[in-house]
């Protein structure tokens, strides 16, 4: 089932265009990385989507159904920094919060417990901490039990062990079928947590997709040998091989789908090359990101 | 409504500055209304010694005339609750908040709805708590307690509500317009107090009636006092229609100005 569906969605600030005819399907159940370099047009996407900021033009349904404010309630969401009324405790605040999605205080304190805010509940938002603050955030988008939960930078200030906290939170959620889209610059987290992902640039969608579809190409490999000519040759050559870059002797290239080092070593011995160095790169979304961005 | 009147109601509860606006209104509306009397009666009683005819000793605060001079009294003081107002919707704009209630799932016209319940919710309470001024003023000042004479004039009060309300408006408006907190009640205080009393002198004939403020301060006019009638003026002793229509017209127009900011800006 589609959850969110974005037609050429677009949005000026003077001559700036923060994001550009962006188009998009999320279905339910999927975990949906936003990335993008900072100013890329991530928190402006998401902020038009949550109804804040006005599109200059395009449109998006949520849940197939032209009504946003009668689904706005399913939607649990955090942009960039938390928002809370500072003289009010956490308790309060979020008392607020269950006012306007219309449902009782009861589930006040089940999510206060997830974020391990429970004891400092009666405490002015104010006094908390940066991490607290953003706990309270989490909070306050879990509750009611939302259908989708929109995260902007949610481990923005948070502690390593906070951190791994809300990506196995995010985890959790997901096994219950709620649709999660992610803006994170933590590509790490995002290729751990994340079934789809979308790359932005300049307010551009570079790509979107499955995350393993993504990540699905050639393996990378170094290697240096005595004899750089005949390896040279040997990779121009074969077409299984395809040089990425050489550099003082280090040879960076792919090498066809699903192979290992061994079925490489195993080659070049046939063609008579001996390898000095040999090692396969690491397949991640980082890298393949940083390659993106740049040669976008 | 109740739900959005219950948020606002939170927010504005556990803001202790709104509390010190509170007493002070209290306050100083409770020294002027029971001050002004002693100080009216004084005069009188001077001038009444003058005149060779003896001035009937009749007290601004009787059934049913007390409605009509409270609520005109009360009505210097409409500041203070549009001051309340200013403070509680600008917060919103400093805090965020205003950008929080949409992502937690208000919608555009509920969140102006909210503010126009705060405002509803602020002059019924204004009122209220002239209309408790004027019953014991009333009771203490009237010799012979009958009902229909304690219960007339009383729509006075009603009127000063709808005069907080429509002062409210224009606070709503400018807070808006404005987004900061000091700046915003600097702005109704000049407009208030200086610009527009100005303006108004400089136009010809009646046309200052017609500015925002000094209109919706028509509403409830001057009231006759026996020191007024010793210099032999007469004033308007009831609410026109005239009045009411350009005042409600003026409280339209302000929130319709704010409706449609609320609508189309980005948060
Ligand atoms: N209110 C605004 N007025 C003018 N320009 C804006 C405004 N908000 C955002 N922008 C611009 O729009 C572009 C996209 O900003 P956005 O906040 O969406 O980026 P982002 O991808 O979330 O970046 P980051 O990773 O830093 O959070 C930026 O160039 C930014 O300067
Ligand atoms: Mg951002």
């Amino acid at each position: 089932m589609e959850i969110l569906k974005i037609n050429k969605l677009t949005k000026h600030y003077g001559k700036l265009t923060a994001v550009d005819k962006l188009e998009l399907s999320i279905d339910k159940g999927s975990i949906y990385g936003i990335l993008g370099p900072n100013g890329s047009g991530k928190t402006t996407t998401l902020g038009m989507i949550l109804n804040v900021i006005r599109p200059s033009s395009g449109s998006f349904t949520w849940f197939a159904d032209s009504d946003l404010n009668v689904n706005r309630q399913k939607i649990g969401a955090i942009i960039e920094t938390p928002i809370f009324y500072p003289y009010l405790s956490g308790q309060k605040n979020l008392e607020i919060f269950c006012k306007i999605k219309k449902i009782g205080y009861a589930d006040i304190d089940r999510v206060l417990n997830i974020v391990e805010l429970y004891e400092r509940r009666k405490d002015a938002f104010k006094t908390y901490s940066l991490g607290m603050k953003q706990r309270l955030a989490i909070a306050g988008a879990l509750l009611g039990e939302p259908e989708v939960l929109i995260l902007d930078e949610p481990t923005n200030g948070l502690d390593p062990q906070g951190i791994a906290e809300i990506r196995n939170l995010i985890i959790n959620i997901a096994k219950n079928g709620i649709t999660i889209i992610l803006a994170s610059h933590l590509l790490d987290e995002v290729q751990k947590v994340c079934s789809h992902v979308m790359i932005l640039k300049k307010g551009k969608k570079l790509i979107a997709g499955r995350v393993d579809d993504i990540l699905r190409e050639p393996d990378i490999f170094e290697v240096k040998v005595e004899e750089t000519e005949k390896l040279r040759e040997l990779i121009l050559n074969n077409s299984d091989l395809n040089l990425i870059q050489e550099h003082q002797g280090l040879f960076v290239f792919s090498y066809k789908e699903h192979s290992n080092g061994k079925d490489l070593n195993q080659f070049l011995i046939e063609n008579g090359l001996v390898a000095s160095h040999l090692q396969k790169q690491e397949k991640s979304l980082e890298s393949y990101f940083l390659n993106i961005i740049e040669h976008a | 409504m109740l739900r959005l009147l219950h948020i606002e109601f939170i927010k504005a509860f556990n803001f202790k500055a709104l509390w010190y606006l509170f007493l002070i209104y209290i306050l100083a509306l409770g020294i002027i209304l029971f001050g002004v009397e002693t100080f009216i009666n004084d005069i009188i009683g001077e001038g009444g010694r003058n005149l060779p005819i003896t001035l009937p000793k009749m007290s601004l605060y009787a059934f049913p005339l007390v409605w009509h001079n409270i609520s005109y009294l009360a009505g210097f003081f409409k500041v203070f609750p549009a001051i309340m107002i200013i403070i509680l919707v600008t917060n919103e704009y400093s805090y965020k908040t205003i950008k929080q209630q949409v992502i937690s799932g208000l919608s555009r016209n509920e969140l102006f709805f909210a503010k126009i319940s705060l405002i509803f919710a602020t002059s019924a309470i204004m009122g209220l708590l002239v209309g408790i001024f004027g019953f014991i003023l009333g009771f203490l000042n009237t010799e012979t307690i009958v009902f229909n004479v304690v219960i007339a004039k009383s729509q006075f009060i009603l009127v000063y509500m709808l005069e907080v309300f429509a002062y409210g408006s224009f606070g709503f408006l400018i807070a808006t317009l404005v987004k900061r907190s000091g700046f915003a009640i600097g702005v109704l205080l000049l407009w208030a107090y200086i610009a527009e009393p100005i303006i108004a002198y400089k136009l010809l004939g009646d046309w200052g009636d017609f500015l925002p403020l000094r209109s919706i301060g028509n509403l409830i006019r001057i009231p006759n006092s026996q020191l007024m009638k010793i210099f032999g003026i007469e004033f308007q002793e009831y609410i026109s229609s005239g009045d009411l229509y350009i005042a409600l017209a003026y409280t339209l127009i302000f929130n319709l100005i704010v409706w449609i900011i609320y609508k189309r800006t980005d948060l």
